[in-house]
């Protein structure tokens, strides 16, 4: 129960245009390693560690074992949205880390 | 045992001296191991005898002509600086054996687990690769942009390294599907029919690292397994996919695969049969009609996680690790028929892995010589070499130029 309201207070309904003082928030899907999808707001210049962590936390992730890619390449943790030319919508895919020997 | 301090022993009355007879023993040892790649032997000139002495006149002569032929070879490599000089490039147990490789190799094996190598790729991340670990995607797909950027600066080969993301997303447990990975392509820049060659490791189940690429110049589709399992099933999958962005390009990918291709599975070399062709084509035409379909964006009333940016307690972002992305070289005109078919030969090339955790580096290995424009030549017995040359080669941000030794030759020496 604790958790919900802890989530609720997270959750706030964003209009399509947040505009703020220093930077226009966008939207953002990411899709977990079960296909279930996410949604985040963030501002442009916000780093991209902030939603990982994020996105850990709620799902209970640790963060070396995931890998967060979009169109195929990995994110590093201090770009932004800005850098990655990431518009309104764009979908962030979460994928599981590989190993392998034999 | 060779040691290097002198060793002890103390006589009847007490008193210290030199083990001679150890010091002996270990000065019989020292010639016995000499790598059989060194065996080039200066036998010394004949002293000549003091009677046939030559004059000064012919010693002036001598001493002309030789100037003479220290000068030529400088003349010969002046018009033409296109020709690449045939030097030969150093082993991998060479260049594994230079004191300043052993330096590197320690320098970087004491970095603090933090120390960012490469990209996303940290210190931590680099330890699989010290001693016989099994290697994670990480390792793999820095080594592949390392040498994606390689084959394009150095060598002028419009090479695209595909993350080990790409074939489980394009073939996940259950079928396979185009529409997942039909944007990826679009980070090469180009049309994917238009590039030299597209390399991709790939991962089975978190077990086994194996590696596949379309060798557009070669007109190959190889699949490379250290461990020796033929599947068919991923280089049509590949085809499938090729097909697809024939099709994205405006081709038509029976016209694209009717001259000349192969596939080599595993060292086997096959044609490709045009009526296996035609009825992937049709699949690939079905595949890219799917993924025209855009997905629906988020709607205005969805519940999104909001991300502050107010405590921005963290430091500043560690610079200087970023390895911008080599562009695109302009294409070559295609090779002849004659040199695709010595392509496809080294292509053919199957070195195996006799070990159960090695795969991973023969997986890198592999991917790096097709990348590079060569055949698979290395053997299991280079391994614990390679390891640290990758280390140290992702530690240094590029590729150390290495002779490959035949993969026939293990097969000699073994």
């Amino acid at each position: 129960m604790d958790g919900d309201k802890h989530d609720e207070k997270q959750k706030t309904k964003a209009p399509a245009d947040t505009e703020s003082a220093d930077g226009k928030k966008i939207r953002i899907k990411v899709r977990g390693l079960t296909g279930e999808e996410v949604y985040f707001s963030m501002k442009a210049v916000t780093p991209m560690k902030k939603l990982f962590d994020a996105y850990c936390k709620k799902n209970g992730l640790d963060q070396s074992s995931v890998r967060f890619t979009l169109d195929g390449e990995r994110i590093g943790d201090e770009a932004t949205a800005k850098e990655l030319d990431l518009q309104d919508g764009d979908l962030i895919e979460v994928m599981h880390y590989q190993v392998g020997g034999m | 045992m060779n040691l290097s301090f002198p060793v002890f022993k103390r006589t009847r009355k007490g008193k210290k001296v030199k083990n001679r007879g150890h010091k002996r023993s270990s000065m019989q040892d020292k010639p016995v191991s000499s790598p059989p790649h060194r065996t080039r032997v200066r036998i010394p000139l004949k002293p000549r005898r003091i009677e046939q002495q030559p004059t000064i006149e012919e010693r002036m002569i001598e001493m002309k002509k030789a100037a003479a032929v220290s000068r030529e070879p400088a003349h010969s490599e002046v018009p033409q600086p296109t020709v690449r000089p045939k030097t030969r490039l150093q082993t991998i147990a060479e260049v594994a054996g230079m004191p300043s490789f052993a330096q590197f190799y320690t320098k970087i094996r004491r970095l603090p687990y933090n120390t960012r190598i490469l990209g996303q790729l940290y210190r931590r991340g680099l330890s699989p690769l010290f001693g016989t670990d099994w290697l994670t995607d990480e390792v793999i797909n820095t080594y592949g942009d390392l040498l994606q950027n390689h084959a394009r600066k150095v060598h002028g080969r419009r090479v695209f390294v595909l993350s080990s993301f790409f074939y489980s997303t394009l073939c996940p447990r259950s079928g396979y599907n185009y529409k997942a990975v039909s944007r990826w392509a679009t980070r090469t820049g180009a049309s994917v029919p238009t590039l030299d060659a597209l390399v991709l490791p790939v991962n089975h189940d978190n077990s086994h690292w194996t590696a596949a690429a379309v060798c557009f110049d070669a007109r190959v589709v190889v699949y490379y397994d250290s461990l020796g399992r033929r599947r068919r099933d991923i280089p049509w999958n590949l085809i499938r996919f090729v097909c697809a962005e024939v099709l994205a390009a405006g081709g038509d990918p029976v016209a694209f695969f009717k001259e000349d291709w192969r596939t080599v599975i595993c060292g086997r070399v096959s044609a490709l049969d045009p009526e296996m062709v035609g009825r992937v084509a049709v699949l690939a035409a079905k595949d890219r009609k799917r993924a025209m379909h855009r997905p629906a964006g988020i709607p205005d009333d969805a519940d999104c996680i909001e991300i502050s940016d107010s405590d921005s307690d963290d430091a500043a972002p560690p610079s200087g690790a970023t390895h911008p992305e080599a562009p695109l070289p302009s294409p070559r005109p295609p090779p002849s028929q004659k040199r695709r078919h010595a392509m496809t030969k080294r292509l053919s090339q199957h070195p195996c892995q006799l070990n159960g955790f090695d795969c991973g580096v023969f997986a890198s290995m592999f991917m790096r010589c097709v990348a590079l424009g060569a055949g698979p030549a290395f053997r299991q017995a280079d391994m614990p070499n390679i390891r640290r040359l990758m280390v140290v080669e992702l530690g240094r941000r590029r590729i150390t130029p290495i002779g490959l030794v035949p993969a026939r030759s293990e097969s000699v020496q073994s």
